[in-house]
């Protein structure tokens, strides 16, 4: 790991996801903030299906479009949800935590480059394997996560995730560069 | 100082001190010579003796074998693992955006197999986050290097589930094609930076 060079054009591709990851999670954020008191506090429904087209019509924009999408791609039920001025958020916990940490990978890979070599398997495994256990112990019914461990386990998957696309970016370039000196 | 014209040569020297022995420049011609012993700082004179014995050369050893450097075949293997793997990233991603019919039908699918807990396989931002693994593996396979990684990513892309699970077969393939092909990857770990 080393730091980046600020003016390079790949950290400011890194910076353009990073920076739509950061507005996406801000909104999800404020759209809670934004709409009357306890006016969402109930949007239990299934993942892939829009299941609270009503509540959604009723808000303002853009937070209708942010809890459209949460309702397309998260199941969110209240009691795996947090819940900001008496208002569910637009995503899970779980979801909300993956959205973040994907933000802060991203924020980190603008600063910091990681080469890709072996070593990253490591990360995955750090990223992949508390979410996987987590998941699966309790789609066979074994025990109950709770928010905290559904925040924890989503942020080290986000996280890595996030790193791993300024990996992929990096590489690209570097492919790209190569191909550019074959080529001359 | 050298003088111009001068020849050195070097010449094999015992302390009569401390015997330590070591090597010293003389000027040919030259009989005796002042020097300072570097262990025990000794001064003293050496006088040259030349030894008039002709030394003779002989083979020792095997004879060496001759070994010539060829081109390793490279195979397409890795290239259609990292096309399947490219087909894996795009049926995933596009599983989670646009497919709703897969979302709704897998889970009726999974609750046959009488599962308690909620079912997930579904879970659009999970299925992207493993078509991103997918993407690394691609790197990986694309450049050729990095064997290990590219095995655990494309492992880790089988629970992407694309589009009814074919995602997980073309990663199934991908992950066999890369495991035979693993002579074709330059491992770093065996490689020696000068």
């Amino acid at each position: 790991m080393k730091r980046r060079k600020k003016s390079s054009k790949v950290t400011i591709v890194i910076s353009i996801f990073f920076l739509l990851f950061l507005v996406w999670i801000l909104l999800q954020f404020l759209a809670p903030l934004a709409l009357p008191y306890q006016s969402v506090t109930q949007l239990d429904g299934v993942t892939g299906f829009v299941d609270n087209q009503e509540q959604i019509d009723n808000m303002t924009m853009p937070w209708d479009s942010i809890y459209g999408c949460g309702d397309r791609l998260c199941h969110q039920k209240a009691d795996r949800s947090f819940f900001i001025n008496g208002n569910e958020m637009p995503f899970c916990t779980r979801c909300t935590a993956i959205w973040l940490g994907l933000a802060i990978g991203l924020g980190f890979m603008v600063f910091f480059k990681i080469e890709l070599n072996e070593k990253f398997i490591f990360l995955i495994i750090l990223g992949l394997v508390p979410i996987g256990v987590d998941g699966v112990v309790q789609l066979f019914g074994f025990w109950e996560s709770n928010n905290v461990v559904r925040l924890i386990t989503g942020l080290l998957v986000g996280i890595i995730c996030g790193m791993a696309i300024g990996v992929i970016i990096d590489e690209v370039n570097e492919i790209r560069l190569s191909r550019k000196t074959k080529s001359s | 100082m050298k003088d111009k014209g001068e020849t050195q040569v070097k010449g094999k020297i015992i302390c009569p001190k401390c015997k330590n022995e070591f090597i010293l420049e003389l000027t040919e011609g030259k009989k005796v010579h002042d020097t300072i012993c570097p262990k025990c700082k000794n001064k003293f004179s050496a006088e040259v003796k030349c030894d008039s014995k002709e030394l003779d050369w002989e083979e020792y050893g095997e004879p060496r074998k001759t070994v010539l450097s060829c081109i390793k075949p490279r195979s397409n293997k890795p290239l259609i693992a990292t096309i399947l793997l490219v087909c894996v990233f795009v049926i995933g991603v596009s599983t989670a955006i646009f497919s709703d019919f897969f979302i709704k039908t897998t889970p009726y699918a999974i609750s046959a197999m009488d599962l308690k807990g909620d079912i997930n396989i579904g879970y659009p931002i999970i299925v992207v986050i493993f078509s991103v693994f997918a993407l690394l593996a691609i790197v990986a396979c694309f450049k050729r290097k990095h064997f290990g990684l590219a095995v655990v990513c494309s492992f880790i892309a089988i629970f992407s589930f694309g589009f009814f699970f074919i995602g997980s077969i073309l990663s199934i393939i991908a992950f066999l094609l890369i495991f035979v092909s693993r002579d074709e990857f330059k491992d770093e770990k065996k490689e020696k930076i000068f």
